[in-house]
């Protein structure tokens, strides 16, 4: 039988006009695609039987294009034993990961081509062009001291740590971030130290948590280490300025996060560092090299009630799209993550319950976390990486070493509500989560997260399902600002939609994100306007962007 | 017409011209008097005839069931008493009847529901404390036994049977050197002095009369004879302790104490005198004392325990009611202040342990649910504690506290918005409750409801208007409202009040900068981090 034309053309326009209905916004969920991805290396920390704090925190991740192909590939840091740390081992057995991202949903273990395996017991990592040479280079955080591995252009690294000279000497260091903070062009560093430990003195503890004995004790009791701001020369070489520039971390909190980020919007970078069972910092920059710690009075310090939280991972993201960087920082358990919004001017206020994130956060202790719009909506929202520090707490308390993953969608009025077990999280297998960060890996436009579990496999959550919403990616390239465009602030602007975000090279929980900056568009269909504000505070406009595809803007000269 | 008149006339001559019969009023007259005068056969006679007339007549039913009674015709007594329960509750003094009825009967669980209520009337009912004692004694309910014989034996101290009985309580109680004890003041008090008893019965009159003069006669007579027996100077002491001039019962038990300090009646009555009297330091001597004279002694043991509560000697407290606790598990009582005890010394566990057991038989109070919660939460049991809040609620729905309870054991478990119906209905059964005022407030700000959550803090202000929590909260939510001038002056008034106090100088500082003063913000910012290193992490 044969349709008459007519007949024809209302029935194709009748699965047009259907269409929307059937497919009006299909819930967004992740999917564990660690093994057909190739990525399943068991990153450890100690043994399983955590006798030392040392073993409980775990490792962080890092996206970056190591070889400029347009895919982000991974960096999975690794602890170690502790045999090999007292050498009673040789050391060597266990390693960091360079995964190369081969563009077709695999990645391929470089590690040992690249020549970045780390050494030692490694902690965070952070990535970003320190020479400005074009290729992205790789700092790793270490339990001792820290590497740098310069990217040779040619799919090899050189370790430079010893020219560069921020090693940092054999102490604990944790959370690391990249930032222009003088705007010289250059990227500088801060590495956070978390505590003062010597295995070779140490002897397993015996504390209490919730009434079970526990061995890992700390970090209070310890003394804590101390953190550090580098200042690059531009030859390779790095200047310690912590103490000239007044970050000097006098207290010795113990220092785990650490974010760079423009809060005030005053054209100079500012330091978010979040403590672990101390106040967190916020160093001001000043314009002139210095900075001011003005957490208190800024709000991020305390909790609302002027109570340190225990810090440990920490985001900053613009959730209500206002052109001010927000911060969320994730906590121990029985306490809930903290959200601090942005009221300009360098104050922050203290939302965390009346937007929706204080309450579900409360049973968790939170590691990796990072503002991302995972449902292209235009809002982003938040994910949140958890798991327990104490083992022995299984079975015994209601709570557990391994702990779900958390997504907290953003609804668009200040408030989130959590959304886990619609995406397809709490379907998970679950792990003692630590670092995690968030990437676009199959350049798709939805946005995947990969998780590192503490003595497991990594856990990479591709986002399978962001629906019909519309997308745009920048992928940007300084010129007279440094070349990994960290610092760069980009406004767009879609109908009535206008989102803001800035680069950055380090946060979530010694780890870092995708570098590019990432915006969901819902159902609009045009980016009427992006506007990029450089480091050097010059400002590059594009009018009518393509949609639903990644751009590459590099500094416009003049 | 005629007709109507005519049947009028025939009913004035029949009303008239009939011979006059007695009327049930007038036969129950006749009978009382006969029944005075023992004449129970006469009596009863009568009243048979009033019971024909007026079967419905409360007070002839009753006096028939009497004189039954009296003869022994228990049959036909209870169906009388039962009567008139049914005609006019609650027939106390028939209850009474019915009691001892049952007793004899040899149905003392029977017995001892009958005459409770007539014994724990506001003025019982002759000796039913005695007979209920009796009643619970047979009927296996030792404990009950014991505090029915009590009672009765402070409403006739010189009675020796009623210590008797209390020996026999003792005894089966397995506390043989308060049975021994026992046994002997009866032995006393049957061969004591007559013309003392006599002289205690006449106090006693004078006393329920209201005759001043004379029994303070008696009073001096008795207390100033040298020779004055200790058993006679209790049951002195006693008689003027139930009328509730303690300060008058002192005097006759420390003169019995001092002259026989091995007696343990006058130890415990001139210690427990004294606790009466808020003299708590001076009452734990003598109920030392006492309790050392009978280490088995449930209400010496309590006594002391309550002397040292009151100091605040909770440690102290510990062993003489785990003593009590032990001698008498039924009391709900005792078992609570354990509990509570307990909770206050840090061993919750053992708190859980005894109230969970003390609130199994008898009816629900609500103090042992709150004292359960209370426990809960101090073993970090928040799952325990909301579920007894939430048992307490749904059982004593009217109590504010029980909703509290609820509000607060969701709050623990960071249940905020679920906690605000709770605390609402907290607020709204009892607004003078300041801890649920400031719980609504806190979960109103956390909603982000400030200008609501800014109403409750201040209705907390005006219930106490230096409330710490109050004051900090209506800043913040000042503060959050932008209005930070308002949040200023608030912290700085309240600074006086706690000049040591962190979060005071925390929020004053986060104000200051918000207005602009930054000197004044780094001030307040040091005087915070100073007083915060000092505080226990």
């Amino acid at each position: 039988m044969r349709l008459s034309a007519a007949a024809a053309l209302l029935f194709i326009c009748g699965i047009f006009l259907l269409l929307p209905l059937i497919s009006s916004q299909p819930p967004a969920h992740f999917r564990d695609v660690s093994k057909e991805a190739g990525v399943t290396p068991i990153i450890i920390s100690g043994g399983h039987e955590k006798n030392y704090v040392l073993e409980v925190n775990g490792s962080g991740v890092c996206w970056f294009d190591y070889n400029n192909d347009g895919y982000m590939d991974l960096y999975l840091v690794n602890g170690a034993t502790l045999k090999e740390l007292q050498g009673k081992a040789p050391p060597g057995k266990q390693r960091n990961y360079l995964f190369r991202n081969n563009g077709n949903g695999t990645f391929t273990d470089v590690t040992t081509q690249a020549r970045v395996p780390g050494t030692g017991w490694g902690f965070g990592c952070v990535a970003a062009d320190f020479d400005n040479d074009g290729n992205t280079d790789l700092l790793v955080t270490n339990f001792g001291p820290n590497i740098l591995y310069r990217n040779n252009g040619d799919g090899t690294f050189t370790d430079v740590t010893a020219r560069a000279g921020i090693g940092g000497g054999n102490i604990w260091h944790a959370g690391a971030a990249f930032a222009d903070y003088d705007n010289d062009g250059r990227l500088d560093l801060y590495v956070a130290g978390y505590l003062d430990f010597d295995i070779h003195i140490a002897k397993p503890g015996d504390c209490e948590y919730e009434g079970v004995r526990v061995k890992a004790c700390g970090p209070r009791g310890f003394k804590g280490a101390p953190d550090a701001l580098y200042h690059n020369n531009g030859d390779g070489t790095f200047t310690d300025v912590t103490a000239k520039s007044g970050v000097l971390d006098k207290a010795l909190y113990f220092g785990f996060a650490v974010i760079f980020d423009d809060f005030d919007n005053d054209g100079f970078p500012d330091i978010f560092v979040a403590n672990d069972s101390n106040p967190n910092y916020l160093y001001h920059n000043k314009g002139d090299g210095t900075f001011e710690d003005i957490a208190v009075t800024a709000g991020v310090a305390y909790n609302s009630d002027g109570k340190e939280h225990s810090g440990m991972g920490a985001a900053a993201g613009d959730y209500d799209n206002d052109g001010l960087m927000d911060l969320f920082v994730t906590t121990f358990a029985n306490d809930n993550y903290a959200l601090y919004h942005n009221e300009g001017k360098g104050f922050f206020t203290d939302v965390s319950y009346p937007s929706g994130v204080g309450e579900p956060t409360i049973p968790w202790l939170g590691w990796g976390t990072f503002f991302f719009d995972y449902n292209n909506d235009g809002y982003k929202d938040l994910f949140c990486i958890n798991g327990h520090v104490y083992p022995e707490i299984d079975g015994k308390i209601n709570q557990s070493y391994r702990q779900p993953l958390q997504l907290l969608e953003n609804i668009g009025d200040g408030k989130f509500r959590e959304v886990s077990e619609r995406a397809g999280l709490t379907r998970l297998p679950r792990g003692s989560g630590r670092g995690g960060a968030y990437c676009d890996f199959d350049n798709d436009g939805n946005v995947d997260v990969i998780v590192s579990n503490i003595d497991d496999r990594p856990t990479l959550l591709r986002n399978v399902g962001a629906g019909s919403n519309n997308w745009i990616e920048v992928s940007l390239a300084g010129t007279v600002s440094n070349r990994s465009a960290v610092g760069a602030k980009v406004k767009i602007t879609a109908g009535d939609l206008v989102q803001y975000d800035h680069v950055r090279a380090g946060g979530s929980f010694l780890s870092s994100n995708d570098p590019r900056l990432h915006f969901g568009l819902g159902t609009r269909k045009r980016v009427d306007s992006l506007e990029i504000r450089w480091p050097t505070g010059k400002v590059d406009r594009f009018q009518n962007l393509e949609i639903n595809r990644i751009h590459f803007l590099r500094e416009r000269q003049k | 017409m005629l007709r109507l008149v005519y049947l009028g006339f025939l009913a004035l001559v029949i009303t008239g011209s009939a011979p006059a019969a007695d009327s049930p009023s007038d036969l129950l007259a006749q009978a009382e008097t006969l029944i005075k005068a023992d004449n129970l056969d006469g009596a009863r006679k009568l009243l048979v005839t009033a019971r024909q007339a007026d079967p419905e007549n409360v007070r002839v039913r009753y006096q028939l069931g009497y004189v039954f009674f009296r003869e022994r015709h228990l049959d036909l007594a209870k169906a009388e008493f039962t009567a008139v329960v049914n005609l006019a509750p609650p027939a106390l003094y028939s209850r009474y009847y019915l009691g001892r009825i049952a007793l004899l009967e040899g149905h003392p669980k029977e017995a001892a529901q009958w005459l409770e209520p007539a014994a724990h009337a506001e003025s019982p009912v002759l000796d039913a404390l005695a007979q209920l004692g009796k009643a619970c004694f047979e009927s296996g309910r030792t404990d009950d036994a014991l505090v029915a014989l009590q009672g009765a034996s402070r409403q006739a101290p010189w009675d020796g049977g009623l210590h008797y009985q209390l020996g026999r309580v003792y005894q089966r109680l397995g506390q043989p050197g308060l049975a021994r004890d026992e046994f002997s003041i009866s032995e006393r008090l049957k061969s004591a002095d007559r013309q003392a008893v006599e002289k205690l019965l006449a106090f006693s009159q004078h006393l329920n009369k209201g005759e001043k003069e004379p029994a303070i006669s008696i009073y001096q007579d008795l207390i100033h004879n040298q020779h004055a027996d200790p058993d006679m100077l209790i049951s002195l002491g006693v008689l003027l302790a139930n009328a509730g001039l303690e300060n008058e019962a002192l005097e006759p038990f420390r003169i019995a104490a001092d002259h026989a300090p091995a007696f343990f009646q006058a130890q415990y009555n001139c210690g427990l005198t004294l606790l009466k009297l808020g003299r708590t330091a001076e009452a734990e001597a003598p109920l030392s004392s006492a309790v050392h004279l009978q280490p088995e002694s449930f209400d010496a043991n309590s006594a002391l325990a309550l002397v040292y509560i009151e100091q605040g000697r909770h440690a102290d407290a510990t062993g003489p009611l785990e003593a009590a606790h032990r001698l008498r598990p039924s009391s709900t009582r005792i078992a609570g202040l354990l509990a509570s005890v307990q909770l206050r010394t840090g061993k919750p566990e053992n708190a859980l342990a005894v109230l969970r057991k003390a609130m199994t038989p008898g009816p629900p109070d609500s103090k042992f649910y709150f004292l359960l919660i209370e426990a809960f939460q101090a073993t970090k049991n928040n799952a325990g504690a909301l579920k007894a809040a939430q048992d307490a609620a749904r059982l004593f729905p009217d109590q504010s506290q029980a909703h509290l309870f609820v509000a607060q054991a969701l709050l623990r478990a960071g249940r905020y918005q679920d906690a605000r119906p709770s605390f609402e209905k907290a607020v709204q059964l009892d607004s003078g409750n300041i801890e649920a005022q400031l719980g609504l407030a806190e979960v109103l700000q956390k909603k982000g409801d400030t200008e609501a959550s800014l109403e409750s803090y201040r209705a907390a202000l005006k219930l106490d208007p230096q409330n710490l929590v109050a004051q900090i909260g209506l800043a913040k939510d000042f503060a959050l409202l932008q209005r930070f001038a308002e949040a200023r002056n608030v912290l700085e008034a309240a600074i006086p009040q706690h000049p040591g106090n962190s979060a005071l100088h925390f929020e004053l500082a986060r104000v200051y900068a918000r207005l602009g003063d930054s000197a004044r913000a780094a001030e307040q910012t040091r005087i915070f981090q100073q007083l915060r290193e000092k505080e226990p992490q």
